[in-house]
């Protein structure tokens, strides 16, 4: 759906005409049907990244094509679920009449008032719909942009930042919310700092750094994970012919990671239940996508 | 234009009425009571209604246009609100061009309102229109200055005053044949001509509009100067930077 080719982009100061590469030679493609993730640390061009896909800026070098078609005109045919790092309105518009507007502009037409109302319901801004955008606090305001990005009901969403300033009750209820937007036609974008949060949901995770392309990770998450942590019960051991294979995790008694199917795994946990074993939990082993992040950044860990 | 931006139009026009249209509005009550306490006070007021429609509008008109039409482009790429707005299915071009459109037709009812704070002031009706061709020409040519600015940078306003201030104190310079070096009049025949619309002077009231190829002159110079705003905003990115 998203194509970069070789794309570059140089910001110039007016006066001195200093140079600052914020991407350097970016050639990636995200399809549709995908969850992909942008990390990187600060000032890694992952802004920038989502301004040119959005058509805000234009490449220095290279090209980008949104669907075959330039970005600009891929947007204002089609529009995109944006929620933009700062979520920035006028602070006098009320919560209601920022959902009516932007769905206006989306092109609900006569139904734009029930369609920002439903969002509402959805991110919980029922009860501050007579507020205004300058009495939100900042997880409401972030909730207030989340529900603009997803009036449209677009094939392409891109979030940056997606659960900055929000609670953790909403950040999880944010999870959730990505794993129902999951559509076959349609392109997710997460840009974030936070790895946790893309090692869960995303299928891979394009980690710039300096502008460049240092690494795509595909997170072990999910039904497609082959690396799991075992936890077993304090007097709990692993039986003789169960998870064999299994490593100790140094520094954590009981706990081990497995690298296995997931069909073998069940029947492997199986074979260990039966033998009185008591398993506290079973998951995919996190912290790879953090692991490949420093190595990409060149980061001690 | 396209649909949703048309649909959109009645809250561009509700922004309009809630800034301009209640000074337009609060202008017109203010002037509206004091010159009815003058004819309370000195009946023979009455007579220099149309006096006070040009003194107005005057000294009205402008300030007004620029405060209509100000940061019309770059307050949304300044302060942020382009990305929500232009991740929707709608082109700046279109979005602006109707956002001006409608801050012309708020604007425009300045003559119209203070025809009327006139008639219920001071009893006499003055015929609004030519007032109103004045103010809604000055629009275009002034308002379409400020429109192209604010599509290139900021300051918009601030460059439209200036223009709009010189243009103004070297055709008086001209028309008084004071001794500035010829250079200064070869520059002011490139700048707006904004001398050719005038509300005319209390002493002689009466508007002055372009005659003959002035017109030409005058329409040409507004809309090439509108066009030249909507070419940046059709081809120029919206964002400034990563994040603005």
């Amino acid at each position: 759906m998203i194509a970069l080719t070789d794309v570059s982009k140089t910001y110039r100061t007016l006066i001195t005409r200093r140079e600052v590469r914020a991407l350097t030679g970016l050639s990636l493609t995200l399809d549709r049907g995908e969850v992909v993730g942008i990390a990187g640390p600060n000032g890694a061009g992952k802004s920038t990244l989502i301004s040119l896909i959005l058509g805000f800026l234009s490449p220095t070098d290279g090209q980008i094509r949104v669907d075959g078609r330039a970005p600009r005109a891929y947007v204002e045919s089609t529009g995109v679920g944006y929620l933009p790092e700062l979520v920035t309105l006028p602070p006098r518009w009320g919560v209601r009449e920022a959902l009516v507007r932007r769905a206006v502009l989306g092109g609900h037409g006569a139904r734009a008032r029930a369609v920002g109302l439903e969002m509402a319901e959805r991110l919980g801004l029922t009860e501050h719909l007579r507020k205004q955008v300058r009495q939100l606090s900042k997880g409401n305001l972030q909730r207030l942009g989340l529900a603009q990005a997803l009036l449209d009901d677009s094939d392409l969403l891109i979030l940056d930042e997606p659960t900055h300033g929000l609670d953790p009750l909403w950040t999880q209820r944010f999870r959730d919310l990505v794993v129902s937007l999951r559509r076959p036609d349609r392109l997710i974008v997460v840009a974030s700092h936070n790895l946790d949060e893309l090692e869960r949901i995303a299928d891979r995770v394009v980690i710039l750094h300096l502008g460049r392309l240092q690494h795509i990770q595909v997170p072990g998450g999910g039904e497609a994970s082959r690396v799991w942590r075992l936890v077993l019960a304090p007097g709990s051991v692993l039986a003789a012919g169960t998870f064999e294979g299994a490593e100790p995790v140094e520094g954590r008694a009981g706990s081990f990671r497995v690298t296995m199917e997931l069909e073998a795994a069940n029947a492997e946990l199986a074979t260990l239940l039966a033998t009185g074993a008591r398993v506290v939990s079973f998951g995919p082993e996190t912290g790879g996508l953090e692991a490949a992040f420093r190595t990409a950044v060149g980061a001690p860990s | 234009m396209k649909g949703p931006v048309l649909w959109y139009a009645r809250w561009q026009l509700r922004d309009h009425l809630m800034a301009s249209g209640r000074i337009v509005g609060l202008a017109a009550l203010v002037i509206g009571i004091l010159l009815w306490r003058l004819r309370v006070n000195s009946p023979e007021a009455v007579q220099g209604a149309a006096a006070a429609m040009t003194g107005f509008l005057g000294s009205l008109s402008w300030p007004l246009i620029i405060l209509a039409t100000s940061g019309m482009i770059s307050t949304d790429r300044v302060d942020g609100y382009n990305r929500a707005l232009f991740s929707a299915p709608v082109s700046p071009m279109w979005y602006y061009l109707q956002r001006w459109l409608l801050g012309g037709l708020v604007v425009g009812t300045l003559p119209l309102m203070l025809a009327v704070a006139l008639q219920l002031s001071l009893g006499t009706w003055v015929d609004p229109w030519p007032f109103t061709a004045v103010h809604v020409l000055l629009y275009l040519l002034l308002g379409g200055l400020v429109f192209c600015w604010s599509a290139f940078g900021r300051r918009d306003w601030a460059i439209a005053l200036s223009l709009y201030l010189v243009e103004g104190a070297l055709h008086s310079a001209q028309m008084n044949a004071f001794p500035l070096p010829d250079i200064f009049y070869q520059v002011n025949r490139l700048l707006p001509p904004f001398h050719l619309v005038d509300f005319g002077v209390v002493t002689n009231p009466g508007v002055v509009l372009p005659a003959g190829t002035q017109w030409v002159h005058f329409i040409g110079y507004g809309l090439g100067l509108m066009g030249i705003g909507l070419l940046l905003l059709r081809f120029r990115p919206m964002g400034s930077g990563a994040r603005g």
